[in-house]
């Protein structure tokens, strides 16, 4: 009997585990081809992306804890930045990547029912624009850059309903699954 | 969709616009002559004249980057970072517009230039 609970245990630690092992491996993975979309042919805005491993952000902010989906973030910035990207680049996806995932967890936990996927992914969308600028702007040291913000803001609205339509779609799939 | 989600989005459009002003306002000049401002590390490094064509280097501890000023214009066409968004970044020839390498702490923006217009059409 003891034997049993503790296999339980251990079975539903190994699910979180390999949970989390198989969204950061699909950010990276995400991440990468985005670069090969050529958005840029659409509209011509530097740094501009669009923002596809928002999608397992938010898949971990629905189906795992707070604290699971930083690591999530903080891994996945992490290995990307080693894996293709650059170091100069990483500050800044981390930096987005962290304000988002806050500014995320904070509205869906305050406006729980009131607040879709897709409003949560605008509103990842928008902070991980902001923290982009403000640490853009803090290592060059020039504050007009934000003229670029509001762009971005814009884009990702769009990009925002985009990820957050494909992430509404999965997470109830994963959810029946489970 | 929510009505949370529509009050989202009217919060994130309502803030651009209001950046956008802003932006705007700050950068309305009165003088005529249209130039190109280059900052380094949040200091300027350089003021160049965009009515004349010129190419030459900035050279910085961190790194190089190649300018070509053309048709009233600044643009870099070479740079030795690593993201390659500042040669992307199309051609700056308008009041507050921008070139910028993030890596190299390079930023240029133009300004001035838009009194011309009027000037030229009252006359």
């Amino acid at each position: 009997m003891a034997y049993q609970v503790n296999n339980k245990i251990n079975s539903s630690k190994t699910k979180t585990m390999v949970l989390i092992s198989v969204l950061v491996s699909q950010a990276i993975v995400l991440s990468y081809f985005e670069r090969f979309i050529p958005l840029n042919l659409l509209i011509n805005i530097p740094g501009m992306k669009l923002g596809l491993a928002n999608i397992v952000t938010l898949v971990s902010l629905y189906m795992l804890n707070f604290k699971q989906s930083t690591f999530i973030v903080i891994t996945r910035t992490a290995l990307t930045a080693v894996l293709f990207g650059s170091m100069s680049a990483f500050i800044y996806s981390l930096s987005g990547g962290i304000l988002s995932l806050f500014a995320m967890g904070l509205v869906k936990k305050v406006a729980k029912d009131k607040v879709s996927v897709m409003g949560i992914s605008i509103v990842g969308a928008a902070f991980h624009n902001i923290g982009q600028i403000l640490v853009a702007i803090l290592v060059v040291q020039n504050t007009n850059l934000i003229y670029y913000l509001p762009f971005l803001m814009i884009t990702s609205i769009v990009t925002g309903v985009l990820v957050g339509i494909t992430s509404g779609y999965l997470i109830s799939y994963l959810k029946i699954k489970r | 969709m929510k009505k949370g989600d529509i009050v989202i989005i009217i919060l994130v459009i309502s803030l651009s616009l209001t950046l956008v002003s802003m932006n705007f306002l700050k950068n309305r000049s009165n003088n005529h002559e249209l130039k190109g401002i280059i900052y380094y590390n949040g200091q300027i490094y350089k003021e160049v004249n965009l009515n004349k064509d010129q190419e030459f280097e900035i050279v910085t501890d961190i790194g190089r980057n190649l300018v070509k000023v053309h048709d009233n214009g600044i643009e870099i066409i070479e740079a030795d970072c690593e993201t390659q968004v500042c040669v992307e970044t199309k051609i700056a020839n308008k009041n507050g517009q921008m070139v910028v390498c993030l890596p190299n702490k390079i930023v240029i923006q133009v300004i001035g230039g838009q009194e011309d217009k009027l000037d030229g059409i009252s006359s």
